[in-house]
């Protein structure tokens, strides 16, 4: 495999390293790939170091087992414990989420950022105070509306329901030049069209000098005190056991491992910022996914992923999109078995996959189990329970309405439902309980959160870890709260900030 | 030094109400104005006295609930402090010297805190580290390690101190106190 300078794999490391630099980077996805080349570009030696492996554009193809064993951590069937249990998936190789996303660029929602300063004394985020980091952030990744030409029948059809139902739907902005529509984002973007930080922020950090280790787990914050002095860190073997040492020092460590493993790294190299907040505060923005059979023949493989949002129900809490899953992974996750199962498989030419994703108003938190493994707790509150109920069925309603024949709820007990009287009949009339809504995600977010106050937040305003020196946050994991919107802008934005908070920092430092 | 042009004493009898006020503080408040403080200028410090009190109730039966705290420069420009013991009357009373004259004992040294030493409870403040006092070596005061914030952001006027006792490499948390500007003093060592 040929490889760009400056990128070193497992085979690169036969033997126990010791390196220097002047920062450190964890992870190299939204966060971390941007983190990096900004310091890199400010004139700081950056090595990032990425557990999951180098795979460039030109292995990604459109075959989910090899490629969620490849690109995704756990091979995406990562679970939250709680009731319902939440499946989650991330990515777990250079670029981190960002190659295996749908490429949703939305700024974070003003709204969003003015609860941030006001209830979490984030400065300097409201009145367009982040514009200049999105536009920075938008001009490097190329986000952009679709070309014409590339949405597929599923889009189209989910717009025609919103329109005949006379609902708000937007166009998605994406980090993309020329997207083909192969639509196969999920399993890493095979045209590059997709600008995820493999493709976008991690040449650009290589060619101002930084050197990404890949298949490098960070097992440990190495201190003196309450001083961050580096990483310990592992090689990961092809089979998954530990490999050569690899021990960094830098006087400035970047974690960007996301809201699972940024706070479980944290813990188990027994950083405890007083506020008591590590770990807690777990979002995830729930999801629950409708599946829609039509008569004609959809080919919902063809066209973007994602061409449209539905919006009419944002202040509500909740987004609607089309999402086309190949057949393995759809069939893995409807909540039918047997025949019931192969009615509606036998039919995947004509389906629709629909989705909503939830604002959601709880928190659970992670936890390190024996052993050092991170676990997710989170626990689907009744309020958040009823509005998945309420935003699929008027999915459902959405689909019928755009001429869907059946439509499958997310609900175990729930009948193929036949008509739009059926959603009235079966979902709306009934109470249907929490441990039977299936519910996944692809966002989590908050469990070091950022702000003001040492007593309450973990980070600061711009993700230094209170009561630490020389340790900073650049990922989800620093929202105090969700967005209700993709992530990835909102994580690329903050990202380049802290970027120029520790280049500023590290400017006096020099002075001094 | 620099200018004092900002300081602004407070009256010099008696306490304020905020000083008071925050010294009635139940614990978890105190050391949420611990966590939050910012660290005091060192040269706005010296060359004045702060009318001290530990909050807990039981200094007041051991009277140390009232003392005086004074910072001072070394020649070389250092700083460090001493503290005054003083008549244990009413806090509403003012700080009086017991016997009428200051007699310094409990010398310190003043550092912002090493994040890489073991005295590091919190990086946002002052250290006022009695080992480093030059006190003699067994003197009791010299496991004495607090820490000090400013309560308003900006003013050295009133101030939240922590106090630690070593023992060995242990830290045991022992009180807190406030301090709020009293007088200029010209002592040094």
């Amino acid at each position: 495999m040929r490889r760009p300078a400056g990128i070193f794999t497992r085979d690169d490391v036969i033997h126990d390293v010791v390196l220097d630099c002047d920062a450190i980077v964890v992870g190299s996805g939204a966060g971390g790939g941007v983190v990096a080349s900004e310091l890199a570009e400010g004139g700081l030696d950056v090595i990032v170091l990425e557990e999951g492996g180098y795979h460039p554009t030109e292995e990604f193809a459109p075959e989910p087992g090899a490629m969620t064993r490849k690109l995704y951590r756990d091979g995406g069937a990562s679970m939250a414990i709680g009731t319902p249990t939440i499946l989650y998936a991330e990515g777990r190789c250079v670029g981190g989420s960002t190659v295996i996303n749908g490429g949703m660029s939305w700024r974070t929602p003003e709204k969003v950022l003015d609860r941030w300063y006001r209830e979490d004394h984030v400065d300097g985020v409201r009145d367009g105070g982040l514009d200049r980091y999105f536009e920075r952030v938008e001009r490097y990744i190329s986000a952009a509306h679709q070309d014409p030409g590339t949405v597929g029948r599923d889009n189209q059809l989910l717009r025609a329901g919103a329109d005949a139902r006379g609902w708000k739907v937007v166009d998605n902005i994406r980090d993309q030049v020329h997207c083909a529509g192969t639509n196969n984002c999920a399993f890493g973007c095979p045209t590059a069209a997709k600008r995820s930080t493999l493709v976008s922020y991690i040449p650009r950090a290589l060619a101002f000098g930084a050197r990404v280790y890949s298949d490098v787990k960070v097992e440990r914050i190495a201190r003196a005190g309450k001083r961050i002095v580096g990483v310990d860190a592992r090689v990961v073997r092809a089979n998954g056991t530990r490999g050569p040492k690899v021990t960094v020092r830098a006087p400035i460590t970047v974690v960007c491992a996301g809201a699972i493993y940024t706070p479980a790294l944290l813990m188990a190299s027994g950083i405890r910022p007083p506020s008591g907040a590590l770990g807690k505060n777990l979002t995830l923005h729930p999801n629950a996914k409708v599946v829609a059979v039509f008569d004609e023949n959809v080919e919902g493989w063809k066209g973007v992923h994602q061409a449209y949002q539905v919006r009419e129900f944002q202040d509500e809490g909740f987004l609607m999109a089309a999402v086309t899953l190949p057949p393995s992974v759809l069939a893995m996750s409807l909540p039918r078995y047997g025949d019931e199962l192969h009615e509606i498989i036998k039919d995947y030419n004509r389906i629709v996959s629909g989705g909503i994703l939830v604002e959601d108003t709880v928190s659970g938190q992670v936890r390190l189990l024996p052993g050092g493994m991170p676990m997710a707790f989170y626990q689907l509150t009744d309020h958040d329970a009823e509005r998945i109920v309420r935003g699929t069925a008027l999915l459902a309603e959405l689909l019928f309405a755009a001429g869907a024949r059946k439509v499958l709820m997310p609900f175990d007990g729930v009948p193929l439902l036949r008509s739009a009287d059926d959603v009235r009949r079966h979902v709306y009339g009934h109470r249907i309980p929490k441990k039977h809504i299936e519910v996944m995600t692809v966002h989590l977010m908050g469990t070091a959160r950022m702000g003001g106050d040492p007593a309450r937040h973990v980070c600061d305003a711009h993700g230094k870890v209170h009561d630490t020196e020389g340790l900073w946050v650049a990922d989800a994991s620093l929202f105090p709260s969700p967005i209700g919107v993709n992530p990835m802008e909102t994580i690329m934005a903050l990202a380049t900030r802290n970027a120029e908070r520790i280049l500023d920092h590290q400017a006096h430092r020099r002075a001094a | 030094m620099k200018s004092q042009r900002n300081v602004q004493p407070a009256d010099r009898d008696l306490p304020s109400e905020k000083y008071l006020s925050l010294g009635a503080l139940p614990n978890k408040e105190l050391e949420a104005v611990m966590l939050r403080g910012e660290r005091p200028d060192p040269d706005r410090l010296a060359g004045w006295e702060f009318r001290g009190m530990n909050t807990p109730n039981f200094t007041k039966l051991l009277g140390i609930k009232k003392f005086i705290k004074g910072f001072y420069k070394s020649p070389g420009g250092q700083l460090f402090g001493y503290n005054i013991p003083v008549v244990q009357d009413s806090t509403s009373s003012p700080w009086s010297y017991k016997g009428g004259v200051a007699k310094q004992f409990g010398f310190y040294r003043v550092d912002p805190v090493d994040a890489a030493t073991r005295d590091n409870a919190y990086l946002n403040s002052l250290l006022l580290d009695y080992g480093r006092g030059g006190n003699h070596e067994l003197d009791p005061t010299s496991g004495l390690r607090d820490y000090l914030v400013r309560v308003e952001p900006g003013s050295d006027d009133l101030m939240l101190g922590k106090a630690y006792y070593a023992l060995g490499p242990l830290r045991v948390a022992t009180s807190y106190f406030v301090l709020e500007r009293l007088r200029p003093s010209n002592f040094t060592r």
